[in-house]
């Protein structure tokens, strides 16, 4: 068991395009061991990506159901080489990051989706996310495309008075 | 911690390209630190509130920081400072919107109310939208709800004010997480 350090914004580690998993050797193994110590020593953490605690491979691990208010979950969810196949509507939540301390900022996001990933022994599977827990699978694999929340930041304002100006 | 040298400096000019780049030159070139700012542009006019930070210097300096902007760019600059940080409050953050036909008196009285209650403003927009006939006005706020009021009725209250004003309402809760 190890809890690992979660790098923090500016460690260029976070921008780095993760690679994909080719084969669940011991060290795919304990990245996996590795990321799930680590986001359960966090009390309140329902995610992590391997790019947070510095290795550069495609494994997220997330467990929607340690958020008490998100009722509909599909547990504590292993996904290597996740993809994101479909999104469907809009819904925005207020998004901090682990690896971003003491910021917090609005977001859009895809309401549902479809995703795409292999299990521990790499069989293919997809499941369907809602709400919550779309979001949380959402903002994990974007740490495998190097992208933080503050990429996707909307500006306050601008969302409660979007105006279009016909003149 | 110790306590950093803060100073508000706020500004109001007629909108053109520049004055952020011109404010924040004079920021960098004398060593201050941007601890925190909101900027927009309100009926036209460029509105800016800088929290900036340095040591050794008063408020009275760094105002003749900025005679020089004040005359080039004709700006009005005003520096305050800042004696002590603000206690950042706790709590559930909801986003209440008011709008309705323009009436006098709805910031008033749903402000009154919050304060009433002990509840903190964190956030607050105006506008006037619509047509100029038949104008909408809309407010939004972002509050702080302590813990101690949530199911207090505060959110019965506020309907029942804005019935009482002929606008609508709505209210709800951001939810935060840190993924
Ligand atoms: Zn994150």
């Amino acid at each position: 068991m190890a809890i690992r350090e979660v790098l923090k914004y500016p460690d260029p580690r976070l921008k780095e395009i993760a690679e994909d998993v080719v084969e669940v050797n011991d060290y795919i193994k304990q990245v996996i061991t590795d990321l799930t110590d680590t986001m359960e020593s966090s009390g309140h953490s329902t995610g992590i990506a391997a790019t947070q605690i510095g290795e550069n491979v495609r494994i997220v691990v997330a467990d929607a159901s340690k958020n008490a208010k998100c009722e509909v979950n599909h547990g504590r969810l292993v996904l290597i080489n996740p993809e994101i196949i479909q999104w469907e509507g809009m819904i925005q939540f207020r998004e901090g990051c682990m690896s971003v301390p003491d910021y917090t900022g609005n977001v859009n996001r895809a309401k549902k989706i479809l995703l795409r990933y292999q299990d521990e022994s790499l069989e293919q599977k997809v499941i369907e996310a809602e709400d919550f827990e779309a979001v949380l699978l959402q903002h994990e694999t974007d740490h495998l495309e190097g992208t933080l929340f503050l990429d996707r930041v909307i500006s306050k304002r601008t969302d409660l008075f979007r105006r279009k100006k016909f003149k | 911690m110790t306590q950093k040298n803060l100073f508000a400096v706020t500004l109001i000019a007629a909108d053109r390209p520049g004055i952020v780049a011109a404010v924040s030159k004079i920021f960098y070139e004398n060593s201050f630190n941007i601890e925190d700012s909101s900027s927009t542009l309100l009926q036209g006019f460029f509105s800016a509130i800088f929290i900036v930070s340095k040591e050794g210097v008063t408020a009275d300096d760094v105002k003749k920081i900025f005679s020089g902007l004040e005359k080039t760019m004709n700006i009005d600059f005003n520096v305050q400072a800042m004696s002590e940080a603000g206690v950042k409050p706790i709590g559930e953050h909801f986003i209440i919107s008011v709008y309705g036909s323009d009436k006098p008196g709805i910031v008033n009285r749903v402000a009154e109310y919050l304060a009433n209650r002990e509840i903190n403003i964190v956030d607050l927009q105006t506008k006037v939208a619509g047509s100029e006939k038949s104008p909408i006005y809309l407010m939004v706020l972002e509050v702080i709800i302590d813990p101690k009021m949530l199911g207090t009725g505060w959110e019965d209250d506020l309907k029942k004010i804005s019935r009482e004003m002929g606008t609508d309402v709505n209210i709800r809760q951001i939810e935060t997480y840190e993924f």
